[in-house]
């Protein structure tokens, strides 16, 4: 047993440091930006909460708080609804679905500038092959603006976001439903259920850790995700597609004022903790049964 | 002047003019050693012919190292202050003229008139004086420019005006609202102007607001003047011809920047746009629309506190010395290497007629006179620059800027009169600008 | 079932099909038509769906010397370093991966979940405020402006999320296996090797492919800190089509094409395992 736990120590060792060096050293920095003052970009006096102070009275920090918390959890949730729509699809055996199966995640294969810069283009009312498709089939009166309209902007960017962090979520979610056991669908057909009554209560409870995994894995990569809003629409029209990313980008290398950009970040951080800390509670059982084993 | 340069042209004529500027050049004092520069984003051709022109560079100074990247036009910032916080500048970084007075407050770049004293006098007898000028910051020279970059521009359909009975372009403020609404028609509104929170369309419109008097920013007192009537008046004159039905849909305004509207305007689906000096640049102009570029109409009578100009421009590619360059020897003969007619006249006409060019020489190139006329004559009339001041810049100006296109976009979309806007930008910038500046 | 609700059953089953299709794979595939358009053309409106006269025009200025759109960008450098960097950092994330993974899902130690869920919880940290942080601390190291300092930043990233699948799936293998092994006197790494591994195959292939893929597509810190034309990756020649004043989408496309086409192969033979990979790395997270 003290061998084991060696061993074990040697084994994650790696992993730990490279994981301190390049990710909690660079994180600790921001943590002490945060509380710096920045004056013309020099550093005036450490230990004062100004940055956080500046940040409360900004009143674009608030609304950029309102559209993140539809960025990330509208994001989240859709993501994995989607997903889970389209998993329970691709879980059904044809050619289609096999080849689907494949083809699906081409959206994740190109790099984020490329799909955000394709999409915007797509995307335009006037100038772009969606705008111009809607208006000519005579689905929309006028020229629609997704980018362009404060209601729609928000929403557009997460659709853009679902198509691109979708599929991967509903690869996980088709090869766990794949996995229930047919014997108990069967026996529920038998009882009688409706392909819906089936899925409600044979297939979710038995999917239930694949999908609060995937719920988990979605909300890291939504709120790491900057390139899509930033290049699609920089955080307009007047603020509305304004969210904790694209701001933080805009304080740090904007304005040249990153004291404000590493509060922000802390208080991202101490929210997604929170919520990550959630999980693993939630979680807990798993661990520890597999633990007592 | 009508302009129809197509694409194929443009690529065409790109070999013949290479070659011929590649004519050697020997500079006098040769430093020796590693020499590392930064340019960031630019057109297609420039970026192409820069890199040419270093091999022409390397060939001259066969004891200089040249260490040159490029970058990403979208990461100049970032790069730059990644830079400066770990001191590893390069020697030379070609940036923004807007970008001037931030690299000096914050120590990244040191004044040329020591270190280049013995090449200044040259570079002023080769560039126009008041392009050279744009280099310089309180009342030292920073940087070399090498073209400007102008606001702002209003090009026109010229089968739109006279099918709509007129024969010469706007001139004014209410002239521009009667033809934009004389000259829309369904599916072609009389005119385009791109509102996003891209930097470029907030300078064309801060190009329009600084005609009327307006300032972003007044350095003396410290305090940000989005508020002034010059520039609230200006964002009216946008309510206005949106009001008046004469643009696209607000909405689609707020998503098409200066790109889309240059495209827009050259598949005819807008009469007129406002835009920045590279109007021309050939972005899909179609081959049958005919076309001129005038400045943009002047206001009746101008509401600003603060004087009038003719137009405010930028150098966006002008080459700094870093106050840490290892070796600003061999960094003054990249600059000096630069300043020759031969580099210069990249921005003389073919391959590069979007830019305004810093060279005296090349403004005798035939093909700029070719195609800008107008621009040629007003500069050999000397009134080109007459009245044109820089574009905003002091420490904290992306902080304004940023401000002022949310209150462009808020007003555009009828969220908030323009007054309300602006009022509130400036509240915003002044607390933004008060945290930089301490 | 009788036959009608059974040809329902398909033509429902077609459409969302076609649905899903068209949303996911309408973009690309409009690249990839654009990667066939002339400039004039792509300009044009109203827009043209089909190249009107398509041209391999874009493909070859990708690959012709004399052409490459000015940033003296060498198409097949920049593929064979993504590709190092990628290979690589995929390697590193594997075999680390697989360690630490496997300590955590069979050895006992104090701190074992809590140093686990850290791990997770790092891979939040990432974003637009860590650029400078790390630029800095890249080159402290020294390690600015190299493809080596790229594979260890990556694989810094990757290795969180690479351990937690390995663990995961590893901890569905039967410990009697294992046991029993180790019964006939092999050590616990050669159990872990011989016995434990090869059935964790799908796990290990799917972090694979998985790091492999982020590599291959990361931007952000490439492009801070590559400098030298020699050593940049193929996101950064990707990203110079989406300048500010070029609406040159037919490059665009056509290198989106190639960057995509090698990553497509893997996932084509590789589906099947990455899918059930993932499938044991989410189903008892």
């Amino acid at each position: 047993m003290q061998n084991d736990r060696l061993l074990a120590y040697f084994m994650i060792l790696p992993v730990v440091i490279a994981v301190l060096a390049f990710v909690i050293g660079p994180t600790y920095n921001v943590g002490t930006l945060s509380l710096t003052k920045i004056v013309m970009g020099q550093e005036r006096g450490f230990g004062t909460f100004s940055n956080f102070t500046a940040l409360t009275a900004d009143p674009v920090f608030w609304l950029v708080l309102k559209n993140t918390a539809i960025w990330i959890l509208g994001g989240t949730l859709l993501c994995v609804l989607v997903g889970l729509g389209v998993g329970a699809f691709l879980s059904v055996d044809s050619r289609l679905t096999t080849g689907l199966r494949a083809l699906i995640l081409l959206p994740w294969v190109l790099p984020d500038v490329v799909t955000a810069m394709a999409w915007k283009w797509m995307l335009h009312g006037q100038v772009g092959i969606i705008g111009q498709t809607l208006e000519t089939t005579g689905l929309t009166e006028e020229t629609i603006s997704f980018l362009g309209d404060p209601n729609l902007v928000m929403w557009t960017l997460v659709v853009v976001l679902i198509w691109r962090k979708m599929p991967l979520v509903a690869l996980i979610l088709c090869a766990a439903i794949r996995s229930v056991p047919d014997d108990q669908i069967e026996a529920a057909r038998m009882d009688g259920a409706t392909a819906f009554e089936r899925f409600r209560f044979v297939v979710i409870p038995n999917i239930a850790f694949s999908l609060t995994a995937v719920t988990v894995i979605s909300m890291i990569w939504i709120t790491a995700e900057f390139a899509l809003p930033w290049i699609m629409t920089g955080g307009g029209p007047a603020n509305s597609s304004q969210i904790m990313a694209t701001y933080i980008y805009q304080q740090s290398f904007e304005f040249f004022n990153w004291g404000i950009a590493s509060a922000m970040s802390v208080i991202n951080l101490v929210m997604l903790a929170s919520i990550v800390a959630l999980y693993l509670y939630i979680n807990r059982r798993s661990w520890a049964s597999e633990g007592s084993k | 002047m009508t302009n129809s340069i197509s694409r194929r042209q443009f690529l065409g004529t790109t070999a013949a003019t290479a070659l011929a500027t590649a004519t050697p050049f020997s500079g006098a004092f040769a430093g020796t050693g590693d020499l590392s520069v930064w340019k960031f984003g630019g057109t297609p051709t420039e970026v192409e012919q820069w890199a040419a022109r270093n091999e022409a560079f390397t060939a001259d100074n066969p004891d200089i190292n040249l260490n040159y990247s490029y970058f990403n036009g979208q990461i100049r910032r970032q790069k730059i202050l990644a830079g400066f916080q770990t001191r590893r500048l390069a020697d030379v970084i070609i940036a923004f003229g807007q970008d001037i007075p931030e690299f000096v407050g914050f120590d990244m770049v040191q004044p040329l008139d020591d270190i280049a004293a013995d090449k200044i006098d040259g570079w002023k007898d080769r560039l126009v004086p008041e392009v050279m000028n744009s280099g310089m910051h309180d009342g030292k020279l920073y940087g070399l420019p090498t073209y400007v970059d102008m606001a702002s521009f209003l090009a026109v359909n010229l089968d739109a005006l006279e099918e709509a009975g007129f024969d010469r372009p706007p001139a004014t403020w209410s002239e521009l609202r009667e033809y934009a609404k004389a000259m829309t028609k369904p599916g072609r509104p009389g005119l385009a102007f791109p509102a996003t929170t891209a930097p470029v369309d907030i300078n064309i419109f801060e190009g329009i607001a600084y005609a009327n008097g307006g300032r972003i920013f007044d350095e003396e007192s410290g305090k940000v003047t989005l508020d002034d009537p010059g520039v609230v008046d200006a964002l009216q004159l946008y309510v206005d011809l949106i009001a008046d039905g004469s643009t696209p849909a607000a909405t689609s305004l707020t998503e098409t920047f200066f790109r889309d509207t240059a495209q827009l305007f050259g598949q005819g689906r807008s009469a007129m746009w406002i835009g920045l000096s590279w109007l021309n640049t050939p972005w899909g102009v179609s081959e049958d629309v005919r076309w001129t570029g005038v400045p943009m109409p002047r206001p009746d009578t101008a509401s600003g506190s603060f004087a009038p100009v003719n137009a405010i421009m930028d150098p966006t590619a002008i080459l700094m010395v870093s106050s840490r360059a290892k070796n600003p020897e061999a960094a003054v003969e990249y600059l000096d290497f630069w300043s020759q007619n031969e580099q210069l006249e990249i921005w003389g006409g073919q391959p590069e007629v979007a830019r305004i060019p810093a060279g005296k020489a090349a403004w005798d190139n035939e093909e700029l006179a070719e195609v800008w006329p107008n621009w040629v004559e007003a500069y050999n009339e000397g009134s080109l620059f007459e009245g044109a001041a820089p574009m905003p810049r002091f420490i904290g100006v992306s902080a304004i800027e940023s401000a002022l296109g949310t209150a462009i976009q808020q007003a555009v979309l009828g969220q908030k009169t323009p007054l309300e806007a602006l009022t509130e930008a400036t509240k915003a910038a002044q607390t933004q600008i008060d945290l930089i500046r301490g | 079932m009788n036959e009608t609700p059974r040809t329902f059953y398909w033509i429902g089953l077609s459409i969302i099909g076609l649905v899903i299709a068209l949303y996911i794979l309408f973009p690309i595939f409009w690249l990839f038509l654009a990667s066939f358009k002339t400039q004039s053309e792509l300009a044009q409106l109203p827009i043209s769906f089909w190249p009107e006269s398509a041209t391999l025009d874009a493909y070859k200025a990708l690959f012709s010397p004399t052409h490459q759109k000015g940033q003296l960008l060498d198409w097949p450098r920049l593929i064979g370093n993504s590709f190092f960097v990628a290979i690589s950092s995929t390697i590193l994330v594997v075999f680390f991966g697989t360690l630490a993974g496997y300590a955590f899902a069979r050895l006992h130690f104090p701190g074992r979940d809590l140093i686990l869920g850290g791990l997770l919880v790092s891979r939040m940290f990432q974003g637009a405020a860590l650029l400078l942080p790390t630029y800095r601390l890249m080159t402290t190291l020294g390690l600015q402006d190299s493809t080596i300092g790229l594979v260890l930043l990556y694989s810094a990233f990757g290795l969180p999320f690479a351990t937690w699948i390995i663990a995961s799936s590893l901890r569905e293998i039967p410990r009697e296996l294992e046991e029993s092994a180790m019964m006939d006197g092999a050590s616990r790494l050669q159990s872990m090797a011989m016995v434990v591994l090869p059935l964790a195959t799908p796990a290990l292939i799917t972090a694979a492919m998985w790091h492999f893929v982020g590599a291959w597509s990361e931007f952000a810190f490439a492009s801070i800190l590559l400098e030298s034309n020699e050593n940049k990756t193929v996101t950064i020649g990707l990203a110079s089509f989406v300048e500010l004043f070029t609406l040159e989408f037919q490059f665009v496309g056509a290198a989106a094409t190639i960057v995509a086409l090698p990553i497509m192969l893997v996932f084509f033979f590789g589906q099947r395992y990455f899918t059930r990979g993932l499938l044991a790395g989410a189903v008892k997270g």
